[in-house]
């Protein structure tokens, strides 16, 4: 019983943890990339103003809505965002389910966000939210094999080199550097996957160059057009937190290096020394692939996205796969 | 072609069709640059074979606007062409003024011709009620509320009576 | 859920959108993505304007036609000015001329890059809204420090023009102008380049040469697609006679017109850097002498009461050609005051230009024409240290920096 409250008590720690920090790297975001459109942009603390304004706003549920799918799955998506963060390490720390699930289950997991948004969208009635329900769906298909060629690969170098543990745990990620298990042709090809990857980001997290389903200047915010008050505050946070979710997942998958093992510290200052450097890594790829990229594109079309997705991206992602099983072979 | 070669042309072609055939030019700049305006009545009844004589002389003829007033028993319709276009400095400003009776304020279209006249055309019928014949139906500005009220017309039709909250302080009446 | 049947979906655009800054309904039938069919619809702001004017003095018109456009504030008072001083019969000094046409090219700038910006937000590409934005500070400057003012100018008068450009302010322009020729290149890479604006672009919105001509359309809308309409070169008023304007097409650059979206940034963008070099001409080719045919506006007033005559004018606005007709009839008040800006006549192409796109298309395209969006104003609505600002303060800013732009100017001139 003890245990069991020790976990809840754990568990709520870093889910309240992760939506801090999701929502103050929201914050550098926005004003890394007014700086760069040579604004001065708001405080650093803007998405928590915002997150509080509305949650005293009304909650405004359209007449031609069906309110109880409406209202659910903000909720869903909140939370399914968050209990991915569930399964992955930060730093050095296990992961608090790394026991109760893999690596299979996380990318199950992350589809639910945008599956909530879109069923939620369709739910309000509105044609705008319908067209940016459909080009989620539309774009989530599109790179979901990206995902799942990635997946195969990182399963496939580690079954093959631990033999005797579960290839898609977490916990078999988190102890072994992927790139250490795979010959020369191995990272030739890893360093394909890290690129698509990377390129899934903007499509998954929903921002500029393929921020279609929302596409301000076209269809009004799309899926969020109907969502007002405790809605569109769930909904902030589940985006920042997809964010800091996905950019995590790929540090535990690619970039899993710890401080602590290089400058051989030890304790809470282990610990705390991962986990800085763990949240600097989230950092860098959300800089790379969220922030920078969306302060210098043009939104694309959902038929040229998808396009670049199913041809280019996965693609590359097959090769990267191919190079691993050249490398394996060898 | 320059514009005195045009005006000659035009007005050979237009021959007996209008009246009042008029040229006004202005002088600008250093070099005293001609600007042509050519002004010409047509009757209602023959004014769009006059628009049809147009296109011998230009493929497509340049629509720029109608203009619309009430002159009291009839309404004017000035038709503003520009003409010889995309020639330097050789444009011409032809005007054709068609006067309509009050008591029969019909006019044939011309966006058969001309579908570039749309807008003009639906702004002669909201505002100065006019009927045209052969426009597509459907309304550009005004909406059903003030169906019967035409803004431009200077009669009982006119919008003095919806026009007490308009600005009327300091007006000249 | 009805569109996965395929069934058509209606969807309006305006005229309340994201991404139509003005009221124009656009209704837009779709299936899936596809536009299958448009409609539009005017008039939901429409202000009476022309009635107002009816009832007012041609001075007092003049401050209308200034406010029938945000942006185009110099092009309503020039085409309102040339229409009635054919009318009058009078002729405006040469020198009036050449600072009409230094306004008009001030003026053109700043509305192409407004428009250049507003195209790169339609597409989501905010980092070169805010560059674009960033650029145009600096010709709205060289417009306050000439004016007075930024945005509604009042410098034009029935005869001629208020203010004179003078020797000293000569220096500051041409530094103005050396800034855009510095940047200018910086622009062509951006749009001519970049991969995304052009896969956004190229190829979207097509209006070919033939529906131009047929449509009546004007202005860079009808250029892009090849038609080599321009008033400053077809129709002598002001000073372009003197200047030989060749209307540009895409041709200029590329030798090949599509008359697409991407053709109609890039004659905006050429036609910037021909603004420049027609202001450079007029500073340099500009006669000494008056700037007013009657200095005096009571005379002025009354010469035009004994008016009974109509005038048409014709004006290169930056969206296309404007015109204005007046008819004055021994009276104070005008009986004719007919308006239509180049939008009116560019409405034509939205059906033309959408059918077929997708739905993702239509703010690029429906902005491509540049449907004349009313400008932006400058209000600072908290400074650096959270202090709200009213209109009174905000006033006293603006005629401080006025003041500070034009400090050698003498003070509490102007309409400040």
């Amino acid at each position: 019983m003890i245990e069991f409250i020790y976990f809840g008590l754990e568990a709520l720690i870093i889910i309240l943890l992760a939506l801090f920090i999701a929502l103050l790297f929201n914050g550098i975001e926005r004003k890394l990339i007014a700086r760069m459109q040579a604004r001065i942009g708001p405080p650093i603390t803007q998405p928590f103003i915002d997150v509080k304004k509305l949650f005293i706003k009304e909650n405004i549920v359209p007449d031609n809505a069906i309110p109880w799918i409406f209202n659910a799955m903000p909720l869903i998506a909140l939370a399914s965002s968050l209990l991915v963060l569930l399964y992955i390490p930060f730093g050095g720390m296990p992961a608090l389910l790394q026991n109760y699930g893999d690596l299979i289950l996380v990318v199950y997991i992350m589809l639910i966000p945008s599956l909530a948004l879109a069923i939620g969208a369709f739910a309000s009635g509105s044609p705008y939210a319908s067209i940016g329900a459909q080009r989620e769906i539309v774009i989530m298909i599109s790179y979901e094999f990206v995902l799942s060629v990635i997946v195969i690969a990182v399963a496939w170098l580690f079954s093959l080199a631990f033999p005797q543990a579960n290839a898609f745990s977490f916990a078999t990620i988190n102890e072994h550097a992927i790139w250490s298990v795979a010959g020369p042709v191995g990272i030739a090809g890893l360093l394909l996957l890290f690129i698509s990857s990377l390129a899934v980001m903007p499509a998954k997290i929903g921002k500029l160059p393929i921020d279609i389903a929302e596409a301000k200047t076209e269809i009004a915010d799309g899926v969020l057009v109907e969502y007002s008050g405790r809605n569109l505050a769930l909904l902030h946070m589940a985006q920042a937190t997809r964010m800091f979710a996905f950019a995590s997942l790929i540090v535990a998958l690619f970039l899993p290096w710890n401080l602590s093992n290089i400058f051989s510290l030890s304790g809470t200052l282990a610990l705390i020394g991962d986990f800085a450097f763990f949240l600097a890594k989230v950092f860098v790829i959300m800089f790379v692939s969220g922030i920078f990229v969306s302060a210098a594109s043009a939104r694309l079309k959902i038929d040229q996205a998808a396009k670049c997705y199913i041809s280019f991206i996965f693609l590359l992602s097959l090769i990267g796969l191919m190079l691993i099983g050249l490398d394996i072979m060898l | 072609m320059n514009a005195e070669e045009f005006i000659e042309k035009l007005k050979k072609e237009l021959g007996k069709d209008v009246s009042n055939f008029k040229v006004v030019t202005t002088e600008h700049g250093l070099s005293k640059s001609k600007a042509y305006r050519v002004w010409a009545d047509a009757d209602s009844k023959n004014f769009k074979n006059v628009v049809k004589k147009l296109f011998s002389l230009q493929e497509y003829p340049h629509f720029s606007v109608s203009s619309g007033f009430d002159a009291g028993k009839t309404i004017e319709i000035l038709l503003h062409f520009a003409l010889n276009y995309a020639n330097p400095k050789a444009l011409v400003l032809f005007t054709l003024r068609v006067k309509l009776p009050k008591q029969k304020l019909k006019m044939k279209t011309i966006t058969d011709l001309i579908p570039g006249a749309m807008i003009s055309e639906k702004e002669k019928r909201e505002f100065l009620g006019i009927e045209i014949e052969g426009l597509a139906a459907g309304k550009m500005f005004l909406d059903d509320s003030l169906s019967g009220v035409y803004p431009w017309r200077r009669d009982s039709k006119g919008a003095n009576k919806i026009a007490k909250n308009l600005h009327s302080g300091d007006a000249i009446e | 859920m009805r569109l996965s049947e395929k069934k058509k979906c209606s969807i309006a655009i305006g005229p309340i959108h994201p991404a139509l800054k003005e009221p124009i309904q656009i209704e837009v039938k779709i299936e899936g993505e596809k536009v299958t069919d448009v409609d539009f619809a005017l008039g939901h702001v429409h202000r009476g304007i022309e009635w107002i004017g009816l009832r007012r003095n041609p001075l007092q018109i003049l401050y209308l036609a200034e406010r029938v456009c945000g942006i185009c504030n110099i092009s309503h008072p020039l085409a309102f000015c040339t229409a009635i001083e054919n009318a009058a019969n009078i002729k405006v000094p040469e020198r009036a001329e050449y600072l009409r046409v230094i306004y008009a090219e001030l003026e053109r700038i700043h509305s192409h890059l407004l428009f250049l910006g507003v195209a790169a937000h339609e597409l989501g590409f905010d980092s070169i809204l805010h560059y674009t934005w960033l650029v145009r500070e600096k010709v709205l400057d060289i417009i306050e420090y000439l004016t007075g003012n930024r945005i509604t100018k009042a410098v034009l008068m029935i005869g001629g023009i208020r203010r004179d450009i003078t020797k000293e302010q000569i220096p500051k322009i041409k530094e103005t102008l050396k800034y855009y020729e510095k940047i200018y290149k910086k622009l062509c890479d951006i749009f001519l380049d970049d991969p995304t604006i052009k896969l956004r672009t190229r190829d979207i919105g097509v209006l070919t040469k033939e529906q131009a001509l047929k449509l009546c359309i004007v202005g860079p809308t009808a250029r892009a697609s090849g038609v080599k309409k321009d008033i400053r070169q077809d129709f002598p008023y002001a000073a372009y006679a003197d200047l030989k304007i060749e209307a540009i097409t895409p041709a200029t650059l590329l030798n090949e017109i599509r008359g697409d979206v991407f053709d109609r940034v890039i004659v905006r963008l050429l036609e910037v850097k021909q603004s420049m070099d027609i202001i450079k001409r007029c500073l340099k080719e500009m006669p000494e002498g008056p700037i007013m045919y009657e200095p005096v506006l009571q005379k002025l007033l009354v010469e035009l009461k004994q008016v009974s005559n109509e005038g048409v004018a014709l004006v290169e606005a930056p969206r296309g050609e404007l015109i204005h007709y007046i008819r004055m009839k021994n009276s104070e008040a005008p009986v004719v005051w007919k308006i239509r800006a180049p939008t009116y006549a560019n409405m034509h192409a939205i059906p033309a230009i959408l059918k077929d796109c997708q739905l993702a298309d239509v703010p690029i395209v429906v902005a491509s024409i540049d449907p004349c969006i009313s400008c932006a104003n400058r209000a600072i609505v908290a400074d650096k240290n959270n202090i709200v600002l009213n209109q009174e303060k905000l006033h006293e800013l603006s005629v401080k920096k006025t003041l500070a732009l034009t400090k050698d100017k003498v003070k509490g001139e102007g309409n400040d």
